[in-house]
This record gives structure tokens, sequence and C-alpha cells, in this order.
């Protein structure tokens, strides 16, 4: 299993403070929370009623004002934007609601024609392109139904087909499985992985349905306003997947090493970086999640290459285990990505698992 | 064009539910009724008020100042006549003797108040073609011209028709139109001499002076002749000047004329409120449809515009069978009152300005209700 390749930030949100009313009366919905979604990612935002996840999708969605810290929207600021500015920003998202909310009177071709009118599309290619669309979500035959005439997964395939005829870079959805049937849900599910992979579409989706949970590559949890959990799961299982190597970490169970896993920070370093030094104070434990490194030891004076670590492969925990300086210095070859984990966090791992002798033993006599 | 993008929409959301969407045509139109019947009430007040001035073939009418329209009281003496036929630029002056007494119905014997017209039979200056067909007859004692359009409550009266007149036996010898109104329930035409003979009424008695001027002279200049001729209590006004002023004093002073006019209001009021009442509803049911259109970043306008389309797309299905309904009962109390409501086509597109109008304040009250959706709250 690898990292898949690195892509660009679709959504920024810093330092981002949210209240209602005013007065006594105000209440904090957000408390300086920090996200950083990528480009083409599904993120699943979870979190009981009340938590800040709809506040926070809402603000992302420029449906509403940001009051204290920024969202970004491919680099584009909203903090600041006025209700104008707000409604071209949201020409740019599609969004998928609970309710399908479809125009009665309408058919589901006039119904996707509703978004495409919003875009520069020439007027004579509108039915075309809808009816593009509705093929595509497995509606091709019902193009001219009202929805009355649809079920309710039909209808909702309607307002996602709806949601993405302009294919959007951001797609908001809350709930959008909630009143699908199993196979229905599936099917929506599996459209949002297709543009995601395809397109680079970025999805965040709230939801409360364990179905979905799959499709997702992150798990954000809120609870009171605050982002508790941000789980990134092809990293998670990647990180997990060399900690189970690890002899320190090897006996764990899944959940302690998802729990290590969400400790840890991504770094990024060029070709020819050192991450270690010989001497050094020990301070971090690494995991190589791309790339490959030399590591190199000083012996009389001369430096000598001993050996070459590479995806997968892990370095570091010597030196916290002892509580000694570094015993080699690790360069990069090319460009890595690393996953560091703090002493503090590395020790109380650890510390909760396995006696710190048995630890050493173990470790040391694997190093032997 | 983007002004009418929202047009098919709105057309659309409107018929998406048939019977309601008749029901509320039904009720636009039964506004549009409203609206005719006051308006053809209005306008048939004004209009039977003002009946005389376009049958006076003159080119100015004498009368007292106080005679504030044509049938009230307030005559001027003979005199009056005598002085202005010699003022310069005149070419002739006669007496016109107007008023009202009993007919009697020949068919029931039940009697009605009918408005009686006195002319000079030699020079009327009021109706002159319908007079010279029966100058003859007109210089017999008891013999009156009948006006064809008087209500039926008069009887059935054709020529040959004889009954009596207040205290005189009269004959018609002939027929005119004229049409009722909501004093008198019709007109006759006689010789002065037999209008003195029905009403009692002396001949040094005037009630309005027909004058005309000489060929290529100025009115204007003859006028302000007259003026510093006669009395300061004479007023001189042209045929036009005194219909409006008939028109003007039903409209501002009549029973009739306020209470149709108010009517007119309070039909406009309730179209007024049954349309915002469809729209309201309309708006309601389609609420968060418009708040996932503003979500989707379609503009406040646009969204507006759907509403305000809506309104005017049901002003004009509401006119359409208003219209049709409006004009079938304006014959039919046409028929049944005699009272004229002419529908022109200047009445006709007052009304659908008027429909358009209450049908675009409810809308704009109704759009208010649109704005207060927030597509934050769809999450």
């Amino acid at each position: 299993m690898s990292l898949p390749p690195p892509r660009e930030v679709a959504i920024q949100v810093t330092g981002l403070n949210h209240f209602f009313g005013k007065g006594d009366a105000q209440k904090q919905a957000l408390h300086a929370n920090d996200l950083t979604v990528h480009r083409g990612e599904i993120v699943i935002m979870t979190g009981p009623s009340g938590s800040g996840k709809t506040t926070l999708l809402t603000l992302i969605g420029a449906l509403r004002s940001v009051q204290s810290g920024s969202i970004k929207l491919a680099g584009t600021e909203l903090a600041g934007l006025n209700p104008v500015q707000q409604v071209e920003m949201r020409r740019n998202l599609g969004f998928i609601f609970q309710a399908h909310n479809l125009l009665d009177g309408l058919t589901a071709r006039q119904n996707v024609r509703m978004a495409i009118e919003l875009t520069a599309t020439p007027r004579a290619d509108y039915d075309r392109v809808a009816d593009a669309m509705l093929a595509s979500v497995g509606l091709a035959d019902r193009a001219s139904y009202k929805p009355r005439n649809l079920s309710g997964g039909q209808r909702q395939r309607v307002a996602i087909a709806r949601a993405l005829v302009n294919k959007p870079r951001l797609i908001l959805a809350d709930e959008p499985t909630a009143a699908l049937d199993k196979d229905s849900g599936a099917n929506v599910v599996h459209l949002l992985r297709e543009l995601a992979n395809h397109h680079g579409t970025t999805v965040m989706i709230v939801t409360h349905d364990s179905r979905i949970i799959s499709v997702a590559d992150r798990i954000v949890n809120m609870i009171d306003g605050h982002i508790v959990s941000d789980v990134r799961i092809k990293e998670t299982m990647v990180i997990c997947a060399i900690l189970k190597k690890c002899p320190v970490f090897k006996e764990m169970s899944p959940s302690d090493l998802t729990d290590i896993a969400q400790k840890m920070t991504e770094e990024h370093f060029a070709p020819g970086e050192t991450i270690i030094r010989t001497g050094d104070i020990g301070d971090k434990f690494y995991v190589i999640a791309r790339g490959s490194t030399d590591i190199t030891v000083e012996s009389a004076g001369a430096t000598r290459a001993v050996a070459k670590l590479g995806e997968g492969d892990f370095f570091g925990e010597v030196a916290l285990l002892r509580d000694q300086p570094r015993n080699a210095t690790v360069t990069t070859r090319e460009p890595v990505v690393v996953y560091s984990l703090s002493k503090e966090n590395f020790l109380a791992a650890v510390k909760t698992h396995k006696s710190f002798e048995d630890q050493m033993s173990t470790m040391l006599f694997t190093r032997a | 064009m983007r002004l009418f993008r929202p047009l098919p929409i709105a057309w659309r959301m409107l018929i998406d539910k048939p019977s309601r969407f008749v029901l509320s045509g039904l009720a636009v139109a039964f506004s549009v009724v409203i609206m005719f019947m006051e308006l053809g009430f209005f306008n048939g007040s004004n209009d039977s008020a003002a009946n005389l001035p376009p049958h006076f073939a003159c080119d100015l009418i004498l009368s007292h100042r106080e005679k504030n329209h044509l049938k009230t009281g307030e005559e001027f003496p003979l005199a009056w006549i005598l002085l202005a036929r010699d003022a310069p630029g005149v070419a002739a002056t006669v007496p016109l003797y107007t008023g009202a007494d009993y007919w009697w119905n020949p068919q029931d014997g039940s009697r009605n108040r009918v408005y009686i017209l006195g002319i000079d039979p030699a020079d009327p200056m009021f109706a002159p073609a319908v007079v010279a067909a029966h100058r003859a007859d007109l210089q017999l004692p008891g013999t009156v011209i009948y006006d064809r359009l008087s209500r039926h409550e008069l009887g059935d009266v054709t020529v040959g028709t004889a009954t009596t007149l207040g205290a005189l036996g009269v004959t018609v010898v002939g027929l005119f139109e004229l049409g009722p109104n909501f004093a008198y329930e019709g007109h006759l035409l006689t010789s002065a001499a037999n209008f003195h003979l029905i009403t009692g009424q002396p001949a040094e008695i005037v009630d309005l002076g027909l004058i005309r001027v000489q060929p290529g002279a100025d009115v204007a200049a003859v006028r302000a002749a007259l003026i510093k001729k006669l009395p300061p209590t004479a007023l001189l006004l042209t045929p036009e000047e005194i219909r409006q002023r008939e028109v003007a004093y039903t409209t501002q002073h009549s029973p009739a004329g306020i209470v149709f006019g108010l009517g007119l209001i309070v039909g406009f009021a309730i179209g007024v409120i049954i349309c915002y009442q469809i729209l309201f509803n309309e708006v309601n049911d389609n609420l968060p449809q418009f708040a996932t259109l503003k979500a989707m970043g379609h503009s406040p306008r646009f969204i507006s515009g759907i509403v305000i389309h809506e309104a005017m797309l049901m002003a004009v299905i509401g006119f359409i069978p208003g219209a049709v309904l409006g004009q079938g009962i304006y014959y039919l109390l046409e028929s049944t009152t005699q009272i004229r409501m002419f529908l022109t086509p200047a009445r006709l597109l007052l009304i659908f300005v008027l429909t358009s109008g209450m049908c675009l304040i409810a809308g704009r009250l109704a759009i208010r209700k649109v704005h207060t959706t927030d597509p934050a709250e769809l999450f």
C-alpha cells in the first residue's frame, strides 16, 4: 500500500470561529478550527447534533459569512466576501441536500438545466448536457419525468445530477443517502467516488450513515465546535502497516495503532536534505511513506553509508528509547514524505503496552 | 431577453397543480369582474350623466353660474338670450327648456319620471337631424319625440303611442336615441310651446341658451364679448366644457359616481388580497426550492423574477375569462337597465393595467417571503 500522489489544497480552514446570537445570548458554535482538505478527497464529517459540523459546512459553502478566522477555497478567501460575491462563489460549488428540493413543476431535465443556466454553456447545448449528466446517474430514460413520477432514489439522483452537472470543484452534501435504500445509497456513493477520482472533485459529506463510511478518504469528527479527530484513512492505513513492522508496535491492536497514527505529523523533505543528524538529541520517531534515504555513520573521522531506507521503513526509535543522541545521519535521496511521532507520544504509546525494559530488550535485540 | 428568463419556470410552476391553477385563475377573474362592474357602473354613471352634450349643435351654451350641472335648476331670464343675440359674432341664439315630469306607462298605467327638453323646432341646435325629420309634427300640440333607449318601465312605446305626460295627453311622433341615466328613466324631445304646456314653466324662464357663432368667427373672442355684455351671473361654456363638467360633477359630487369610484378601489384591493393569498401559498409551498436556487447561486433578482412572472401570468390568465364574463354582464345590465356601459379599448386596457397592477403588488409582497429564506437552513 502506498500514499496517493500529493495534491493541491482545495479547502484551507484556519482558526475558524463562529458565533450565533448577540450579547448575552451569544453562543460560540465553532472554536478555532483548522482543517486542510486536498483536491479529490472525500471527507466525511461526523459528530453529534450541535457539534458544529453543519455550521462548518455552510461556512465552507459560502452560505454564511465568515466572522472570525479564514476559509480559502482553491486559494480564494471567503472572509470578507459581500453577499453578491458569496452568490458568485456558490456557483462554483455543488450542493446536495437531504431533501432533494427539486422544482415539482419541472422535469428532471429542466431541473438539471437550472444549474447549467448559471454557466456560460450555449443555450443550444443545455438539453444535451443535462441529458448526458442524467445518463451518468442512470436516469437517461427518466429525463422528461417530473419529480412526482420518480422514486425517492431517482429524485435524489436528479438532485445529484443537478449538483454535479457543472463539474464543481467542491461538493457539499448533507446526509445525501439518508432517504435512500441500500442500493440507491451505494449508487450515490459510487458516483461521488468516481467524481473524486476522475475529476478531482473534493467532496465533503455530513452524515450519520455508517454504510457510506467506506467511501471516505478522511473522517473528521467534531464535538462541541471542535475538530477532535481527523482520520486520513489511506494515510492511517499506510502508517499502521509500517508501524506493524516495527517491533515496538507489532503486538498492538489496530485500534491502538490508529491512535498512534493520528498523532503523527506529515513532513516533506527535498532531495539531499538531512532528516536527523548524528549527535542530535532524539526528539521524533519517523516512518517513511514515500521516497528513499541513506543512513550514514561517522567513525574514525570518516562518513560511511551503512544502509538505505525506503518506503515502508522506519527510524529514530533507538535514540528515544535510550534517551541518547542520534547515532546516525539520515539524508534523503529523492523527495521524501515521512510521518513523525514526537518523543513524548512515542514513549507514552510504548509504556502503555509493555514494560520499558521489555521494549528495550526487544528493540536492542532486533537491532543487534 | 434575460428579463423573461424566469417566465418558462414561472409558467411551469403555475400549471403544475392544475386544480389550483384553475381556482387561482377564477379567483383573479372574480376580481377582474368586480372591477369591470365598478368601472362599468362608474362610466355608465358618467356617460349617462353627460349624455346631452354630444347632441348640442352649437358653439356656446349660456347658463346661470349657479347651475353646476345640466339637470339641476337655476334658470335665467329670456332677456339674456336676446342680449346675446345682438352681440358681435353671434349668428343665432335659441332657448332650451329642460325639466322633469311623470310619464304614464301606456300599457300598465305606472308612472315614472322622464326628462323633457323643449326646443325651437325651427332651429333647435340640439339633435337637429332628429328634429328636422319631425319638424312639422312637433308644431302640433301634445307631440313628443321619444327616446327609444328609455327604460322598459316606461312601456312599449313606438310612433303613434299616446299617453299622459304630466297633466297633458301626448302622442309620440318620432324616436331618437339618448339613453337613461341614474336620475331619470328616459328622455323626451318636444317643442318649446309643448314644454310650456306640459310643465307650466313660462317662456321667460330659460334653462339654457344655445349660441351659434357666425361662420369664421373666433369662438373665444365671441365668448369674451358676450361675457362683457351679459350679467356677471352668466356662464358661457362650449359643449365639450359642459361634458367635462358633467363628468367631473358626477365623479366628485354625485353619490353614484363616488360609490362606484370607491367600489373600483375596493375591487382592486380585494384583487390584491386574493392574488397575494394565491402567490403566498405558491411561494410557501416552494420555499425549500427557492432556497436551493439561492444556494446554487441564482441571483435574488432571478428568484424575484419567478414570482413576478407568476404574478403577471395570473393577471393574464385571470383577465381573459374576467373580461369575457364582464362583457357578458355588461350586456345583461344594458339590456335590463338600458344604462349604456361602453367597453371601449381604452377601458379594456385600463382594467388590464389595474389587473396587472394588483397582481404585481401582490407579487411584490410575496417576494418578501421568498427573501426571508436562508439557504443555510437547508442543511
